[in-house]
């Protein structure tokens, strides 16, 4: 499949399908309690097509090994936005890995692991000459994710995040079959909002350890080859060196989308394996279906499971939710508490179990454990009790929906 | 027309001295000592083939279909090899590629006079067919690539990243710009979300002041 010339019309259709899309649900919407939640489905669909449009209409007719075919990230839409210095997509936090999306945005994550290893120092194909240097690049990636954080903090988990729509796709499924939702105690949501940053400073320690040979001269874990342990692809290729997405459960649906529109053989993933049964696997390793699975299954069963210890939602909460930045976030869910019954629909509606939403009195609620997702703005039935508000503007708030509205 | 031919001989030095020897499927290097031959799974042609510490050196050599490859040395040992293409990628991950068949679980050693030592081993990739190979092989400091025990058809590829050392000799504010750019767009993010966090307060406050008048 190859489009030598990118049609850039569709980018016009796209935003203008956006837009009537937003004008129509906003329009004909008429529950209270359910439109906020129909507006975010729609704008987490429209994102994923955002994010993997670069990937629609490139071309994808450069094989890295003929036979197979992978999917060549140049000259994609939107491709190379910030020139050789940082050629890999603008960094935002959300999951959307590297290969599918076609330089648009790519997962931060994934850009600081792989930034860490010096082999990110050198060109390395695909027309991307770098001129900057791995640690100028994790610089960068920081600044972008900074700059994203305090202007929106993690409405991009609620809103724009692919695997947050995975998630919330898996919660109307169990609703569909009428099955409730479990829930953590307090102190079990707490630990796992703690080990978020567990999860960062693992995979920060192993992507220095898997470079060690490059960084320091000699391997740090013994047994295991530049990139990283024997039989996986960071150990095979040697200069693809990311931890985290060894286990990343978003990667075998990024993969899925990518075949499901071609522009990846199917051969390239079943044909390139290696390894013991354990971590079996190339593009995408046992390790990361399995933990798929497990996600899954757990997210079925509680809401937003993944979010809870996300570490690219850490990241995005560490620029918006702890000082100095939680006192200049942008984007704030705020408390009227005069006008709070104590009713405690927010907190039962939460998919995060965030507690701050009910149990602080007024003001910013906003906390580490918060996706701004609004669906306690749309579940209170208190007017103007709740509000999720843009530099101070509110954009959302609560409404009496015990009350009909009179004609 | 002497001075014309003297300025040319001066200019083209070896092209009389060149003369390519041509070679097919059928043609057999053999090494005795080693129980082993080379041959070639196409036509071909080579400038010299030498014969040298039971290692066979091709100078020149050009399969059909493939690129040409100033030089070859390859030493089997107890088995069989058949060169089937030599080809470079200049798109993509530009890469050296020699693909063989190897018949006998022997060894082979191959130098293909590229990829001495850069610092990066992550350079060298040996492939059975399509699928990277953990074990089985390695490489010297020279670029010489030791095949141990595989068989089939193999592909040694040569990345040469090293050589496309993205550093660039643009002023520092032009190689540096995206994160010049992005340090300004922190400043400024911060500097506009505390201007908005006084704005907002100065506004709350006075709301609250004349809500309680």
């Amino acid at each position: 499949m190859t489009w030598q010339n990118p049609s850039y019309i569709v980018l016009p259709i796209y935003v203008a399908i956006v837009i009537i899309g937003i004008l129509l649900i906003y329009k004909f919407t008429k529950d209270k309690t359910k439109n906020i939640s129909s507006l975010r489905l729609f704008i987490q669909v429209a994102a994923v097509f955002a994010f993997f449009m670069g990937l629609i209409l490139g071309p994808f007719d450069v094989p890295l090994y003929a036979p197979l075919g992978i999917s060549p990230r140049s000259l994609l839409l939107g491709g190379n936005l910030l020139g050789n210095q940082f050629p890999d997509g603008i960094s935002l936090p959300v999951l959307a890995c590297y290969y599918p999306n076609g330089r648009t945005v790519t997962c931060p994550i994934w850009q600081i692991q792989a930034y860490i290893f010096p082999f990110w120092n050198y060109a390395r194909g695909y027309d991307v000459v770098y001129s900057t240097s791995g640690l100028e690049k994790i610089g960068i990636v920081i600044g972008l994710v900074a700059v994203a954080a305090i202007i929106a903090g993690r409405f991009f988990c609620g809103w724009l995040c692919p695997f947050g729509l995975y998630q919330d796709v898996l919660t109307r499924v169990r609703k569909a079959t009428r099955l409730k939702h479990l829930t953590f105690s307090e102190k079990t949501n707490k630990a796992l909002a703690q080990s978020r940053w567990i999860i960062i400073a693992v995979f920060l320690i192993l992507s220095v350890m898997f470079a060690s040979y490059e960084i320091f001269g000699h391997q740090l874990i013994p047994g295991t080859t530049p990139g990283g342990p024997e039989g996986t692809e960071a150990g095979n290729v040697g200069f693809l060196n990311e931890p985290f997405c060894l286990v990343c459960p978003m990667r075998p649906l990024c993969v899925l989308i990518e075949c499901a529109i071609g522009s990846m053989k199917y051969s390239y993933v079943s044909q390139i394996v290696y390894g013991p049964f354990w971590i079996r696997g190339g593009y995408i390793s046992s390790i990361n279906i399995i933990i798929l699975i497990a996600v899954t299954a757990l997210a079925f069963a509680y809401r937003r499971f993944w979010c809870r210890i996300c570490p690219l939602g850490a990241m995005t909460a560490g620029f918006s939710s702890y000082t100095p930045f939680k006192q200049i976030a942008v984007t704030k869910l705020e408390k009227d508490e005069k006008k709070c019954t104590k009713c405690g629909i927010c907190k039962r509606v939460c998919p995060t179990q965030a507690t701050d939403v009910y149990e602080k009195k007024g003001g910013d609620v906003t906390e580490s454990r918060c996706i701004l997702c609004a669906r306690c703005v749309e579940a209170c039935p208190y007017e103007d009790a709740l509000s999720l508000k843009v530099a101070g503007q509110t954009v959302m708030h609560s409404r009496n929906w015990l009350e009909k509205e009179t004609p | 027309m002497a001075i014309v031919i003297l300025m040319l001989s001066w200019a083209c030095p070896s092209i009389s001295a060149q003369t390519s020897t041509v070679f097919g499927p059928a043609t057999k290097f053999s090494v005795p000592a080693y129980n082993s031959v080379i041959s070639f799974a196409v036509n071909g042609n080579y400038s010299t083939a030498t014969f040298d510490d039971d290692t066979w050196i091709f100078t020149n050599l050009l399969l059909n279909g493939s690129q040409p490859l100033e030089n070859l040395e390859i030493s089997p040992k107890d088995s069989n090899v058949t060169i089937n293409s030599y080809q470079t990628e200049t798109f993509g991950f530009p890469s050296d590629r020699l693909s063989i068949s190897v018949q006998g679980k022997g060894q082979q050693v191959i130098n293909m006079g590229i990829g001495a030592y850069s610092g990066i081993d992550v350079d060298w990739v040996v492939a059975s067919n399509v699928t990277f190979l953990n074990n089985g092989w390695n490489v010297s400091h020279n670029g010489t690539v030791t095949l141990t025990g595989l068989t089939g058809n193999l592909n040694i590829i040569y990345f040469n990243f090293t050589s496309q050392l993205g550093a660039t000799k643009l002023p520092f504010y032009e190689a540096h710009s995206v994160a010049i750019a992005v340090t300004v767009a922190v400043a400024a993010t911060i500097g506009a979300a505390v201007v908005v966090k006084v704005a907002v307060r100065r506004r709350t406050g006075e709301g609250e002041l004349s809500k309680n008048a």
